[in-house]
C-alpha cells in the first residue's frame, strides 16, 4: 500500500463507510431485532459459548477494555448493577473488545476489579459493530427474541471525556432495566456513551 | 534528523511514506470531482502535501517527550505509551485527547509570562498525532525509532539523600467521590538540614495532586487521633506551613522542586511532613503509600521566599449564573521577584487570568486559563523571576459557571454555592510566590514584615470582622515596634473575639514591650487560663518574671514553654539567656546553638552564640558567630562592638580597630566606646 494518499479519496471512502453503516445499523435501532443464530455465539473468558440474545430474559451487555480507565472506572457500579439485577431475571454479560489479549490476563484484570462473569471476548468486533457499540464501557439492553431497548451509558457521572463527578445523578441503565422489567416503555432509549473508542482496538 | 548524502542504495528509504511534490497531487483524481467537491478536494489534498507520519519517525518522539513520564509502566496514568503497539491501540484516543487539550495536563494558555516545564503540545505536533490516527498509525522503519528516555531508580534526580515513606499504607475505595487525605511523616532528622530538591511520589494511579507542609510543633497529630482513617481529612492542611515558603506541590508528570541558590528550606528535627494528596477511585482498591525524596546540601540559605495569597470568600453563585466574577488584589509595599503562582478554586470555575499592574501603567498578564480543570489544578514556576517594584498592583479574576451546561458541576441539577473548603462549595486564591528585595537579612527581614502588614490590612478591607487578621496585623505591628497601632488592632481581635488566647498573648507582649508589667502579666494569664499549654504564653510571662529581676521564676516558666513546643526559638534564646546571667555558659549555648540551627540567618541569636563561646574562651568560634551577626545585620551595634573585642583577644589589632570604629559610627555615645 502507498503510503502517500489523497485525502479526498480517503474522505469518500469514509463517507462511504459511514453510509454502509448507517444502513446497518439502523437494522437493529431500538425497535428492531438482532439475529438469534448460532452465529452470534462468543466464548467467555472460561471457554463456555454465550449467545447475547435470549428468548426467554432480557439481556445486558456492557462493552469493556481493561485498560480503559473509564471502563475501570464504573467497575463498583457494574458489580452492583450485577448484584442488583442477575437474580432478578437478567442476564448479564460483560464483553472485553481487545484483539490480542490473552484470557489468563483478563481474568487477573477482572478478579481485580472484582468484575462479574461472564465476560464474553468479541475480539473481532463482530458484535460491536452488529449492535452499533463504539465506546467502552457501553450498555446495552436487549429484549426477548434480540430488540435494541436501550443503549449509551450506565449513567452520567463521567459525563464528558477527561471529567469524573463525584456520583452520577441520571442513572439511564437502571432506569431502562427498571422499565423493562416491570414492563413499561423505557423513557430514555439512547444516550451517548463516554470512554475509550472500540475502533481505536481494530487494526 | 541528520542523513548524510554520499549515503549508498539502500532498502530502508523506499520503505518510508515519501515526502511528494505537491505538483504530483494536480493530477489526482480530484480534478474529476464536482465544482463543490473540488474546493473541498483541492483544500485537503493541499493540506495533505505532507505524507501520513510514522510511529517511529515522528509520534514516537513526541510520547517519549510529553507522555511517557506518566504512561509507563509503574507510573500514575493508566496505560503505558511506551511501545508502537500501546500507541496503536490507542491511536484515535490520542487524537481525540490531544485536539480537545485534555492531554498532556497543562492548563496555562500560551504567550503569557513563560513558564518553567511547560507540558502543552504544539498545534503541529496535535496535527501530526491526529493524522497518524487518521492515516492508519503505520508503524514505520524501526530503525527511525529514537531512543527512548531513561528513568533513573524512579526518582528523577538519582537517589536521594533521605527517603520518608508513610509507613501504613491507605486504602482507596474502588468507587465513591474523591478523597482529600492529609498524611503526616514523621522527619527522622537529628540535625536540622536545608533541603534543595524534594521530590514527592506518591506510588499511585488514584493520585491526582498533592501539596506537602511541615508541621514544626507536631500539633497536627492531634487532628488525626480525631478521625477514624489514616492522618486527617479535608483541604485543610491542619496546622502545618510551606516550609520557608516555599510551595511543595506535585502532580502526575512533575518535575520535582528544586531550590534556587540559596533559597534552600529548613527542615527541622521534631517536626512532621504533612502531605495533602487528591485521591480519585479508579474502580478497584487502591493502596497508596507516598515517600518523599529529599536532597539536602551543606549551603546555608541567605534568603527564603514569602508566599502572598490573594482570595476572596465573597463567593454565592445563584443555579444556573454562568458569569460569577470573582477578583481580589493587593498592592506591593516592597520590591519583589517573582517566582510562581498556584490559582485554586473548585469544580464550577471556567477561566481564571492573573495580572501585575505595575506603577508606570504597564499591565502584565501573569497566567490565563481558558479552561479550568480542578482535577488537574497545578502550580506554575516561571521560567526567570520576574521583577515588580513596590506599589505593583496584583489581581485575579476568575469566571464562575454554575449551570448544567458546565458538565464538571458536581450538582446535577444545579443549587446555589457558596464559599467553602470542600469541593462541592467553591473558592478563589491566587497564592504568588515572591523573593522581596534585599541586601541582607534585616532588610529582608523588614520587607517581609511590610508584605504581611499589607496581606493583613488587605485581609480587613475584605472582611472588617475577620477577627484573626486584627489580631495578626496586630502581631505584626508589635514585631515592627509600632506599638500603638498593635494594640489598637489586638483590641479590635479581642472585642470581635473575647476568647481568643493568642490575641491575649500578643496583648500582653504590647505591654511588656512598654513596661506595662501588671497589665502584661493579667492578659497572659488569662490566656493561659483558656489555654493551658500555651507555649508563646509561657514564655511571655517568663519574660515578664525576667524583667522583675524573678530568674528563677522565669526560667522555670520558659522550661514549660519548651515542654510545650520544643522548636520555639524565642524560647530556646530566652533560657539561654537566662542560663548565661547566672553564669551556666556551657548550658546556655546548647540552646542558643539549637536555636541558630531552627533560625541559621538570625543575626541576635549569632551574637548569642558568639557571646556564650567567648565566656567559654573560644575566641574563634565567637569571632565567625560575631561575623556572622553583622554581616545579617551590618547596623549591629554590639555584634560590632564584641566582635572588636574579641579580635582584640585574639590579637588582630587592625581588624579590632575597625570593628569598634563601626561601632562607634553606629552609636558613638555608647560609654563603653570610651
Amino acid at each position: 500500500m502507498e503510503g502517500t494518499r489523497c485525502v479526498v479519496q480517503m474522505r469518500w471512502a469514509l463517507c462511504v463507510a459511514a453510509l454502509l453503516c448507517l444502513a446497518l445499523t439502523s437494522c437493529y435501532r431500538s425497535g428492531s431485532a438482532l439475529p438469534t443464530g448460532e452465529s452470534l455465539e462468543l466464548p467467555a473468558l472460561d471457554g463456555a459459548m454465550h449467545h447475547p440474545v435470549s428468548q426467554e430474559e432480557p439481556t445486558v451487555l456492557i462493552f469493556t477494555a481493561s485498560d480503559c480507565p473509564v471502563a475501570n472506572g464504573y467497575a463498583p457500579e457494574i458489580a452492583a448493577l450485577h448484584g442488583d439485577y442477575a437474580d432478578r431475571g437478567v442476564r448479564f454479560f460483560l464483553v472485553n473488545v481487545e484483539p490480542d489479549a490473552a484470557a489468563a490476563d483478563l481474568i487477573e484484570h477482572a478478579d481485580r476489579y472484582r468484575l462479574p462473569r461472564p465476560i464474553l471476548q468479541d475480539r473481532d468486533h463482530g458484535l460491536a459493530s452488529l449492535v452499533g457499540a463504539e465506546i467502552t464501557p457501553e450498555a446495552l439492553v436487549i429484549a426477548p427474541g434480540g430488540e435494541i431497548l436501550y443503549r449509551g451509558r450506565i449513567d452520567d457521572q463521567f459525563p464528558e471525556l477527561g471529567v469524573r463527578r463525584s456520583a452520577a445523578s441520571a442513572r439511564e441503565l437502571r432506569d431502562a432495566l427498571d422499565a423493562t422489567l416491570a414492563g413499561r416503555p423505557i423513557a430514555v432509549p439512547r444516550t451517548k456513551a463516554v470512554g475509550c473508542l472500540i475502533r481505536d482496538w481494530s487494526q | 534528523m541528520m542523513h548524510s548524502l554520499f549515503q549508498g542504495p539502500s532498502r530502508r528509504p523506499s520503505r518510508r511514506p515519501s515526502r511528494r511534490p505537491s505538483s504530483r497531487l494536480s493530477g489526482r483524481p480530484c480534478g474529476s470531482l464536482s465544482t463543490f467537491a473540488l474546493t473541498v478536494a483541492l483544500a485537503a489534498c493541499g493540506a495533505e502535501e505532507e505524507s501520513i507520519p510514522t510511529f517511529t519517525r515522528e509520534v514516537a518522539p513526541i510520547l517519549f517527550d510529553h507522555c511517557v513520564v506518566c504512561h509507563r509502566e509503574g507510573e500514575s496514568a493508566p496505560f503505558p505509551l511506551w511501545t508502537f503497539e500501546d500507541a496503536r491501540n490507542k491511536r484515535r484516543q490520542i487524537a481525540r485527547v490531544t485536539k480537545r487539550g485534555l492531554m498532556p495536563p497543562w492548563l496555562p494558555a500560551p504567550g503569557h509570562a513563560p513558564l518553567a516545564d511547560e507540558r502543552r503540545l504544539t498545534e503541529t505536533q496535535i496535527d501530526t498525532l491526529a493524522r497518524w490516527a487518521d492515516g492508519g498509525a503505520p508503524e514505520g522503519d524501526r530503525a527511525d525509532l529514537p531512543e527512548r528516555p531513561t528513568f533513573a531508580s524512579g526518582w528523577q534526580r538519582g537517589a536521594p539523600d533521605l527517603i520518608v515513606k508513610l509507613t501504613e499504607p491507605f486504602e482507596v475505595p474502588a468507587g465513591g467521590p474523591d478523597l482529600f487525605r492529609n498524611f503526616i511523616l514523621e522527619v527522622p532528622v537529628v540535625n536540622v538540614r536545608f533541603v534543595q530538591a524534594v521530590e514527592i511520589r506518591p506510588g499511585s494511579p488514584a493520585a491526582h495532586h498533592g501539596i506537602l507542609q511541615l508541621d514544626l510543633d507536631r500539633r497536627s497529630r492531634s487532628l488525626a487521633l480525631e478521625d477514624e482513617l489514616q492522618g486527617f481529612g479535608g483541604m485543610g492542611l491542619g496546622y502545618s506551613a510551606a516550609p520557608d515558603g516555599h510551595l511543595l506541590a506535585w502532580t502526575p508528570g512533575k518535575r520535582p522542586s528544586v531550590a534556587p541558590s540559596g533559597m534552600a528550606w529548613h527542615l527541622h528535627p521534631g517536626s512532621d511532613f504533612i502531605l495533602q494528596l487528591h485521591l480519585t477511585p479508579t474502580g478497584k482498591p487502591e493502596r497508596v503509600q507516598p515517600e518523599i525524596g529529599l536532597y539536602f546540601t551543606d549551603e546555608a540559605p541567605t534568603t527564603s521566599p514569602v508566599s502572598l495569597v490573594l482570595y476572596s470568600e465573597e463567593i454565592d453563585i445563584a443555579a444556573g449564573d454562568r458569569g460569577f466574577a470573582l477578583e481580589d488584589e493587593l498592592r506591593l509595599p516592597v520590591p519583589v521577584d517573582l517566582l510562581g503562582l498556584y490559582p485554586h478554586a473548585h469544580y464550577l470555575c471556567k477561566t481564571m487570568e492573573a495580572f501585575a499592574e505595575l506603577p508606570s501603567g504597564e499591565s502584565r498578564t501573569l497566567l490565563a486559563i481558558e479552561t479550568w480543570d480542578f482535577d488537574w489544578q497545578d502550580d506554575y514556576r516561571l521560567q526567570k523571576p520576574m521583577q515588580l517594584p513596590a506599589g505593583t498592583r496584583l489581581r485575579f479574576r476568575y469566571l464562575y459557571d454554575n449551570s448544567d451546561r458546565n458538565s464538571a458541576n458536581p450538582n446535577v441539577p444545579p443549587r446555589r454555592v457558596q464559599f467553602g473548603q470542600t469541593s462541592t462549595d467553591e473558592m478563589g486564591t491566587l497564592t504568588l510566590t515572591v523573593v522581596p528585595k534585599a541586601a541582607n537579612a534585616r532588610e529582608h527581614d523588614e520587607a517581609v514584615l511590610a508584605l504581611d502588614e499589607a496581606v493583613h490590612v488587605r485581609a480587613i478591607q475584605r472582611k472588617p470582622h475577620d477577627w484573626d487578621a486584627h489580631r495578626k496585623l496586630g502581631r505584626v505591628l508589635l514585631d515592627k515596634g509600632a506599638l500603638d497601632g498593635a494594640v489598637s488592632a489586638l483590641r479590635e481581635a479581642l472585642r470581635l473575639r473575647p476568647e481568643y488566647p493568642d490575641a491575649r498573648v500578643d496583648l500582653g507582649s504590647c505591654f511588656l514591650a512598654t513596661g506595662q508589667l501588671d497589665a502584661a502579666q493579667g492578659e497572659l494569664l488569662q490566656a493561659l487560663a483558656a489555654e493551658p499549654r500555651h507555649a508563646r504564653a509561657h514564655l511571655q510571662l517568663a519574660r515578664v518574671l525576667a524583667a522583675r529581676s524573678d530568674r528563677a521564676a522565669a526560667e522555670e516558666r520558659v522550661s514549660l514553654a519548651l515542654q510545650h513546643a520544643p522548636n520555639l526559638v524565642e524560647a530556646r534564646v530566652l533560657l539561654g539567656t537566662l542560663l548565661a546571667q547566672r553564669g551556666r555558659a556551657e548550658e546556655a549555648l546548647v540552646h542558643f546553638e539549637r536555636a541558630l540551627s531552627l533560625r541559621p540567618s538570625a543575626p541576635e541569636i549569632h551574637n548569642n552564640v558568639a557571646t556564650a563561646h567567648f565566656e567559654l574562651g573560644h575566641l574563634e568560634e565567637a569571632r565567625v558567630h560575631y561575623t556572622a551577626a553583622v554581616k545579617g545585620n551590618p547596623n549591629y551595634f554590639n555584634a560590632w562592638f564584641n566582635l572588636g573585642r574579641v579580635q582584640g583577644a585574639l590579637g588582630h589589632e587592625a581588624e579590632s580597630e575597625s570593628a569598634l570604629q563601626r561601632a562607634r559610627e553606629i552609636n558613638p555615645r555608647h560609654p563603653g566606646l570610651r
